[in-house]
This record gives structure tokens, C-alpha cells and sequence, in this order.
């Protein structure tokens, strides 16, 4: 996928120069976050320098996707685009990420997700694919005897 | 007007960064940004725990560059407008109140054409979405499909230069010396963009852009960034040789601030910054070792030494003619005094005063080189226009 389908591909996101292989990431059903090769500290969004140690030796690395729920908000107004979500209130889920903790990604619930997973909860990035485009969402990890 | 100082010599520059300016850096304006601040921060012989005051230009809000370098603790900060000279005034005043101790302040600029044709579409996608307000200049989108009517920026410019040429008898020699001055001083400057020597004849055949400006009238676009750290004098004399003291320093803009609606050439923002500045400085003009006059444009130059006090309105022909060094093909004010040593934004590259600022701080502290004026210790940068973003600073060391 080059730049400019890139930057087609996600018409309202502010994609710039930096942003730009998280992005590229998302296309290919991947979470990359910035990662300092210097001193392995990650960072989202992605800067161009790394906010621990200042080298500006950084790269869009891949994370799992498993974390802990740490905020979640059920969303009234505005109504999401089309596809993103279900029909009434749709639920944004925040986790911090296994890789380090501090470390966050946001998205919305999954889509026929029957559950809202709840604080502290154990929860991954998963992904759908709304009118044709390829988005990151949360869903809640399957909890033992269901 | 206020003329109060309490801030006089209270506040200092002690560290700065830069990176050099280019034709297309390659990196994002925040990328310039981020590494000129990180390069300041650590001239200063400080650390990320040390800066509590951050102040910037649009191309990255404060907010945004303080989650980039992760910096722990601020309790103030501001995005300010061009020109840089705004982002001095305001630090000084937030650490000499107390708003913080040690401010962190830079402007990062992206207006050179890119080569990159990705990149490009790029900007362009980010221009469209507002995301980023200067990339919108760096297409060209404003200066150069003006709607019918619409006399701001450089075109409004253009319009006042005409008009002072018609008021005082001028020729466009008069702003041939300001942009053969400023490129013979670019000479010495590896870091400017232009460094070929110009000749008044070179200057008089370049295609003409805005009549009566021509081509080596208006700046050079450039990528580059400048960031500075500010603290209060008693603290920089702990951390530095040579901190450089901010002695004076104001802006100035009067009513009918607009192109097409200011009065005449005699009731500018530029005239008040001069009587404000005089009256708040201490180091008369005669005192200064070398003046800065910002040139995004030639006649914002010219009308600068006028204005400042050099000479009357309408005389800087004659002026620069009295105070030209024949030798070296520039200017020298009573034989001793240059102006614009780094080459301006007519020929270092246009950076929105922010390379005046960083002449003038590496000019004090003694780094400026091959073009090093000798034991210069006051310097007057005025920064700006003459429309609605005229201001200026005496700076000084010890």
C-alpha cells in the first residue's frame, strides 16, 4: 500500500508524515505503535522523537493487541459513521497494552459484541470492516465456563 | 502607551538549537520542531525535568510538544503567531512574572516546495483538514490564487512599496541594497540558502512578482526550525558563560491594522515599537553593534532602519548610500555597525524572524564564525512588518 492510498483510504484522519506507518499499519490488520530503538520505551500517537529519552531513532512497531480495559464510555451523541457501530449508543473502550504499561490504544466495542466489558477487564483489538474499510475495535476476551 | 521595564535585563537566553534551514527537509514541520527544541534544551546543559514554560508557533501547539519530549511539569505555556519575536516577548514576561522559570520556545517552518511527490499529496491532505495551518502556505494555496480583491500578505506588501517609492522619489535601487546587502552577508554563512553573490544589475533584470518587487524582493522558502531556552538572569548565571539578557522588548500595532486600510507610512505598527522601544531601553540606538531588520520582504527592511531611528522616513536611499562598505559590498553603519549578518530571510532563508534570533544569540555568546562581529555586545533585532506584526528586541550580554 503506497502513501497516497494511505492517506485514501482514511479520508477524515490527520496523516502526516508521522502518523503515517500507523496508519499503513491499519490497512494491513496491524497495530504499530512508535517504538525507540534506543531505549525500547513506546509511545501513541506517534511523534518523531521518542518522549523518554529524546532519540528520534524511532519505528512503528507491532503490539498484540491484549490489554486491560482502563476507560469505557457509552456514547449518545454523536452518532458514529456508518458501519462503525450498531444501532442506539455506541461504547469506546480505552486498554492499556500488555507492551508497557501507560501504554493506550483506543477503539470502539465491536460490533455484535453482546457485552460491555467492564473496568479492569482483560480485552483485545480485533477488526471489522466497515464499508469496505478495515478499522480496530475492542472486544472483551471470552471469560472461562461460557 | 505603557513604557514601564520591570522585566530590564531580568530575563536570558541560555541555550538554543537549530536545525539548519533546506530546500525540502523531508521530515514534518513538528519533526523540525521537536529536534530544534531537544537541541536547545540541551545546549542549555538542561533536561526535559527542567523546562516548565512552553511557548511555540502553529506548526505544533505547546500541548503537542510537550507530550512529544515528554516533559513532566509545565505551568504555562502558549502557541503564538509569527513573527518569532512574539514567542521571546511572551516567555519573558511568563518567567519574569513567575509563570514559570525556564520556558521552552521554538517555530519550526515548512514552506519550501516539496520534491517528494507522496509527500506532497501528503501536505496537501493535511492542509485540506486544517490539521496543520502552515502547510496551507506551503501549497501555495494562499499567496498564490488570492481571491479577486484581496490585498494581504506579500501583495499587500508590494502595494506600500509602490506607494513609498511614489511619496518619496525612490528608485528600486533603494531595495536592490537592502537584498545585495543581505546576500553579501550570506556569503559568510554556511547554513544560508542563497550564496551567490548579487549585483544590483542581477537585481534590477529578475522576473518581476509583484510590481515593483521582483523576484529577489520576497524571502526563500525554506524548512528549518530555531527553539530557545529562557530563564531568569540569576539562573542563567549559573548556567552559562554568556546569557544572553533581553534588555527591551516590545510589539506594536496600531488601529486599521490591514493592508489595504492602514493610513499611510508614517502611522505604522513600526513607528510605535520605536517610540515604545526607546523609551524602555536604556542602550541607545548609537550603542548597538549590529542591527537586524526583518526582510520577509526588502521594503519591511527599509522602512525598519527608518523607522528604528537610523533615519528619516523617506531617507534610507541616501542612508545606506552614506553607510555603504564599498569594499565588501554591504552595509556598515558609521563604518563600524552591519546589518543582517546571517543573510535574512532574503537569503539565509525565510523563517519568520526566528533566524534573526538565533544570529543575534550566537552573535553575543561569540559563535557566529567567519562573520563573528568582534566584541558585539548590544543588538537590536527589530521583527516583523509594518502592517499588523511589527515588534523588536534589545538584546545584550554582560
Amino acid at each position: 500500500v503506497n502513501d497516497a492510498e494511505v492517506v485514501a483510504r482514511f479520508p477524515n484522519a490527520p496523516i502526516d508524515l508521522d502518523s503515517l506507518a500507523f496508519f499503513r499499519g491499519l490497512t494491513e490488520q496491524r497495530v504499530l505503535l512508535n517504538r525507540c530503538a534506543d531505549c525500547g520505551y513506546r509511545h501513541h500517537p506517534p511523534y518523531p522523537v521518542c518522549p523518554r529519552c529524546w532519540s528520534t531513532e524511532v519505528a512503528a512497531s507491532e503490539v498484540s493487541g491484549a490489554g486491560t480495559v482502563i476507560l469505557v464510555v457509552t456514547v449518545h451523541h454523536p452518532v458514529p459513521q456508518a458501519g462503525l457501530a450498531g444501532p442506539g449508543p455506541h461504547v469506546l473502550i480505552t486498554l492499556d497494552l500488555d507492551e508497557q504499561s501507560g501504554l493506550r490504544f483506543s477503539a470502539p466495542l465491536a460490533v455484535g459484541t453482546d457485552r460491555v466489558p467492564a473496568i479492569g477487564e482483560r480485552a483485545t483489538i480485533t477488526w471489522q470492516h466497515p464499508e469496505d474499510r478495515l478499522l480496530p475495535a475492542v472486544a472483551p476476551q471470552p471469560q472461562d465456563g461460557r | 502607551v505603557g513604557t514601564r521595564n520591570p522585566a530590564k535585563d531580568a530575563v536570558a537566553i541560555v541555550g538554543a538549537g537549530r536545525v539548519p534551514y533546506s530546500r525540502d527537509a523531508g521530515r514534518s514541520g513538528p519533526a523540525l520542531a521537536l529536534a530544534a527544541a531537544s537541541a536547545a534544551v540541551r545546549d542549555a546543559g538542561l533536561g526535559a525535568r527542567d523546562i516548565d514554560g512552553v511557548c511555540g508557533s502553529p506548526v505544533m501547539s505547546d500541548a503537542e510538544l510537550q507530550i512529544a519530549l515528554g516533559l513532566p511539569e509545565v505551568t504555562w505555556s502558549a502557541t503564538v503567531r509569527i513573527p518569532f519575536a512574539y514567542q521571546i516577548i511572551e516567555a519573558v514576561n511568563a518567567v519574569w512574572a513567575g509563570a514559570c522559570d525556564t520556558a521552552l520556545v521554538y517555530h519550526a517552518t515548512q514552506r519550501a516546495p516539496g520534491r517528494v511527490e507522496e509527500v506532497d499529496a501528503l501536505r496537501r491532505r493535511t492542509a485540506r483538514l486544517g490539521a496543520y495551518g502552515p502547510m496551507v502556505w506551503r501549497t501555495g494555496v494562499e499567496f498564490l490564487t488570492p481571491e479577486p480583491g484581496v490585498l494581504g500578505g506579500g501583495i499587500g506588501y508590494a502595494a506600500w512599496a509602490a506607494q513609498y517609492l511614489h511619496e518619496f522619489g525612490a528608485s528600486r535601487e533603494s531595495l536592490g541594497l537592502i537584498a545585495i546587502n543581505n546576500r553579501n552577508n550570506a556569503l559568510d554563512n554556511e547554513e544560508a540558502i542563497m550564496r551567490k553573490p548579487l549585483t544590483m544589475t542581477d537585481y534590477l533584470a529578475a522576473r518581476p512578482v509583484r510590481e515593483p518587487l521582483g523576484l529577489y524582493d520576497f524571502d526563500v522558502p525554506v524548512d528549518g526550525a530555531d527553539a530557545f531556552v529562557i530563564t531568569t538572569a540569576e539562573r542563567a548565571a549559573d548556567l552559562c558563560e554568556r546569557p544572553v539578557l533581553v534588555h527591551a522588548a516590545t510589539l506594536g500595532r496600531t488601529a486599521r491594522a490591514r493592508e489595504d486600510q492602514m493610513p499611510d507610512l508614517r502611522h505604522t505598527g513600526q513607528d510605535l515599537v520605536a517610540r515604545t522601544l526607546w523609551a524602555k531601553s536604556d542602550i541607545p540606538l548609537e550603542a548597538m553593534d549590529i542591527f537586524f531588520g526583518y526582510d520577509g520582504f526588502s521594503i519591511i527592511n527599509l522602512m525598519w532602519l527608518e523607522s528604528i531611528g537610523y533615519c528619516g522616513r523617506g531617507e534610507a536611499h541616501d542612508f545606506l548610500l552614506d553607510n555603504w562598505d564599498g569594499g565588501r559590498n554591504r552595509v556598515l553603519i558609521g563604518g563600524q555597525v552591519p546589518m543582517n549578518t546571517h543573510g535574512g530571510s532574503l537569503s539565509e532563508g525565510a523563517t519568520q524572524g526566528a533566524g534573526i534570533v538565533q544570529e543575534a544569540v550566537r552573535q553575543l555568546r561569540g559563535q557566529a564564525g567567519a562573520r563573528q562581529v568582534t566584541g558585539a555586545c548590544n543588538v537590536l533585532a527589530t521583527i516583523g512588518g509594518f502592517v499588523w506584526n511589527a515588534s523588536a528586541l534589545v538584546l545584550r550580554v554582560a
